[in-house]
């Protein structure tokens, strides 16, 4: 008989703040390089005359219950989980693993001896690669443990990780779940796309991720902000951090361990940057106003596989769901459901999620209305629509071997570029390439299938008409008249320009507003960070103003006397200083030595 | 000073009896840990940062805060307290709510633990309308007990149809001042890391 000191119901977690500050005191950095992770136990050892020992191993988790998280489910089962055994002096005398039901069976050598059985919150095999630890300081891992006598083959019962107690062990395995859930949904989808569409790279198992979460922990307190919950992942350092909790309390705080959404989210951003190319800037996004288009896409393209991996392309209303608190606490709420299939009916500007685009092209600079627009593509429910069933071309057009990641032109990525390579991709022997047409338009999702909204390279040709480009100035009254209120779809162009060889470079942007108030359009070249507004990514600016007379035109230059070659971002942004109007409709063109940028 | 964690002390006590009760063979234990002998095993940590990719080092030419995380909630709320000189189990807390957009019928609600007694104030209030950058105030007084480190929350909720928002803060009637130093203190060890990562990585 086996008995778990977690399924006591002895929540104390919330009560012991003390543990929760030994904690912080033995963190550093989020990208701290601490004692590296102990070896996986991966090679099973022959033992002669053995005893053959098996079992079962479950987890439990927390569910939704309409607003934040219910009591304890029923068990799950642990899959493909690393298993340790230990005699008695601490040796290492098995290595194993959990299958896809659960299920454990392993050789001992046969004896009296007391032996020990060890499930880790790891895996490292052909299903799923990841391993759940507590900081990066530490790297310790998670575990269930029983002890048994190895004195003849038996079956040793179930294993539970519980999330009922002090250290909610279980989440540690449900995130574990939830990576390798998200490995099953790429090999079934792409695991064979080489055979629908040229190119595509089949999908075996993703490379190996770390990710940190610890009961209670919130790691923004890295940056300064322990009072505001946040999960995310690392660009570069391929880390995960999920959100353990606030100030050391579980059950009433904003946590994320049993947030599907958000265990899955973060882990496409990891996907991302391994298989494909991340250009977000980051930064806040809220799903109300346009925000970066490459922003828009990394949060789309995360929103979308969280809906396919835990909804499934039948369910006709995913939610994008962050709950805090469960029912053992104080608090139980819906931090955000935002519905991905349709708006919510009747929603405004201000609804969360809502991200309204109202003409084409908009549609690329808000990341709910990309996440409809892919999600439609995957579904199998037809909202005015009857495309379904292309992931596989999402996965193909954003990973290697069709121009996303190696294309010259293929940089400041976004969704338009996402289109555009789709829209190409090569048929392979079974699959024809969909028109996403009908997908891409719906009136809530407003996207332009290639980068005329975005980042479209310009080069100096001067094979364009004159003041070829517009720019319709938008007055809103949220606009304080800083970057940061800019509305970047409206009151902003951008293009992409190489420079293939260093040398001087000379901008202009000349402009002409139409009848009425003159518009006053500055020109900014960002280098290939581009963050916007930030003026350490700026390697030119011109912000001047004239308004006398009011039909002339106007320019202004920036002469850079040796640009790095490189790819750069250039920027038209209206200055919307003007209280009474923004500007009429404005005409413009950028050249470049004299030379007009065309597309 | 240690606090007195009854609940914890009182959890144990049963396991120990429970154990003894069933006359166990197997025990399950859950952990973390990588020592099969020992229920924890604090780790030396590196000290150095090491080499940086040209991936790692773009990272860290962010600002801070700049990364990828998830959708941010339009409302922030804040508590902070003053204690009584006098009565020294009486603590005034004031709960803070900032709009970062247009919200409609927001919820407040107080939330206290068993052995917290309000004195003054009211446990839910509601905010009809706000715009962006709208600030609001809850002001309440409430009684503890002295042995306990309890957790207070605020909380904040916007129901529309079905869709909800919330954002929460807690306050610590015992241990609040520990954990935002020791909060603190961890901030500060971040920000020198990584500038130690950026300046090894030019």
């Amino acid at each position: 008989m086996i008995l778990s000191l977690f399924a006591t119901g002895c929540g104390v977690v919330t009560e012991d703040g003390s543990k929760h500050i030994k904690s912080l005191n033995s963190r550093i950095s989020p990208t701290f390089t601490g004692v590296a992770e102990k070896s996986f136990c991966n090679t099973p050892i022959v033992h002669s005359s053995p005893s053959t020992i098996t079992g079962t191993a479950t987890y439990t988790e927390r569910e939704p219950n309409g607003s934040g998280l219910g009591s304890e489910s029923p068990l799950r089962n642990i899959r493909h989980a690393e298993i340790e055994v230990y005699n008695s002096t601490g040796q290492i005398i098995q290595c194993s693993s959990v299958d896809a039901s659960g299920n454990f069976s392993f050789d001992v050598p046969t004896g009296p001896e007391t032996l020990v059985l060890r499930i880790n919150s790891r895996a490292d095999n052909n299903f799923v690669k990841a391993s759940i630890l507590n900081m990066p300081e530490q790297n310790l891992l998670y575990f269930i443990q029983t002890s048994f006598v190895g004195n003849a083959s038996k079956n040793i019962g179930n294993l539970n990780a519980s999330a009922t107690a002090s250290n909610y062990v279980g989440a540690a395995f449900h995130i574990l779940d939830l990576i390798t859930s998200t490995n099953d949904y790429l090999r079934t989808e792409v695991g064979n796309c080489s055979v629908a569409i040229d190119g595509c790279v089949d999908f075996t198992v993703a490379d190996k991720v770390s990710v940190y979460w610890e009961p209670g922990f919130n790691p923004n307190s890295y940056y300064g902000d322990p009072e505001s919950g946040v999960s995310f992942y690392i660009r570069g350092f391929f880390r995960l951090f999920i959100l353990g909790g606030i100030n050391g309390d579980v059950d009433s705080s904003d946590t994320d361990h049993f947030d599907d959404t958000i265990v899955v989210h973060e882990y496409g951003h990891f996907l991302q940057d391994v298989y494909s190319t991340d250009d977000t800037p980051g930064g806040a996004h809220d799903g109300t106003v346009p925000i970066d288009p490459r922003l828009a896409l990394s949060e789309a393209w995360a929103n979308v596989l969280q809906a396919a991996v835990n909804y499934g392309p039948a369910d006709p209303n995913p939610l994008y769901l962050d709950t805090a608190g469960n029912v053992d606490g104080t608090v139980t709420a819906n931090l955000l459901n935002i519905p991905l299939e349709d708006q919510v009916d009747g929603c405004t500007i201000a609804t969360i999620g809502c991200d309204n685009p109202t003409e084409i092209g908009e549609g690329n600079y808000r990341e709910f209305a990309i996440t409809r627009a892919l999600w439609d593509v995957i579904d199998t429910v037809d909202d005015s629509e009857t495309v379904s069933g292309d992931f596989n071309q999402i996965w193909a057009s954003i990973t290697s071997g069709n121009g996303f990641i190696s294309d010259t032109n293929s940089r400041f990525r976004s969704a338009g570029l996402l289109y555009d390579i789709q829209g190409s991709l090569s048929q392979g022997a079974t699959t024809p390439i969909t028109d996403w047409t009908a997908a891409l338009t719906q009136t809530e999702n407003l996207q332009l299938n290639n980068r005329g909204s975005y980042a479209q390279r310009l080069t100096a040709t001067g094979g364009c008409p004159v003041r070829n480009f517009n720019i319709n100035p938008l007055n809103e009254i949220f606009d304080n008249r800083e970057f940061d209120t800019s509305n970047l779809y409206f009151n902003n162009d951008f293009y992409h320009y190489k420079q293939t060889v260093s040398g001087p470079a000379n901008f202009a942007l000349n402009y002409l507003s139409g009848p009425g108030v003159e518009a006053d359009l500055d020109l900014f070249i960002y280098n290939e960070a581009a963050e916007y507004g930030e003026f350490i990514d700026m390697v030119g600016q011109a912000r001047g103003f004239t308004n006398t007379p009011a039909t002339d035109v106007e320019t202004e230059t920036i002469n850079i006397s040796n640009l790095p070659a490189g790819d750069y971002l250039i920027n038209v942004k209206v200055k919307t200083h003007l209280s009474a109007s923004v500007g009429a409709s404005t005409d413009y063109e950028l050249t470049l030595g004299g030379t007009r940028l065309c597309p | 000073m240690p606090v007195v964690n009854k609940k914890k002390k009182k959890c144990s006590k049963l396991i120990l009896l429970r154990n003894i009760s069933f006359g166990l063979l197997f025990v399950f234990v859950a952990s973390i840990n990588d020592n099969p002998k020992n229920n924890y095993t604090q780790r030396q940590v590196a000290s150095v940062p090491e080499p940086l990719t040209k991936k790692q080092s773009q990272f860290l030419k962010n600002n801070l805060l700049k990364r990828t995380h998830k959708l941010t909630i339009p409302m922030v709320t804040h508590i902070s307290a003053s204690k009584s000189l006098i009565k020294k189990d009486e603590i005034t807390l004031i709960g803070h709510l900032k709009s970062n957009t247009r919200l409609e019928n927001i919820r407040i609600q107080w939330l206290l633990p068993e052995g917290v007694e309000m004195i003054d104030g009211t446990t839910t209030s509601f905010v009809s309308s706000t715009k962006q950058g709208d600030k609001f105030k809850f002001k309440i007084r409430v009684k503890t007990n002295n042995e306990t480190n309890d957790i207070i929350h605020l909380v904040a909720k916007v129901e529309n149809g079905n869709q909800e928002y919330s954002n929460s803060s807690q306050y610590n009637t015992r241990l609040q001042s520990e954990i935002t130093e020791a909060n603190q203190a961890l901030y500060e060890r971040a920000k020198k890391y990584k500038e130690d990562q950026a300046r090894m990585s030019n």
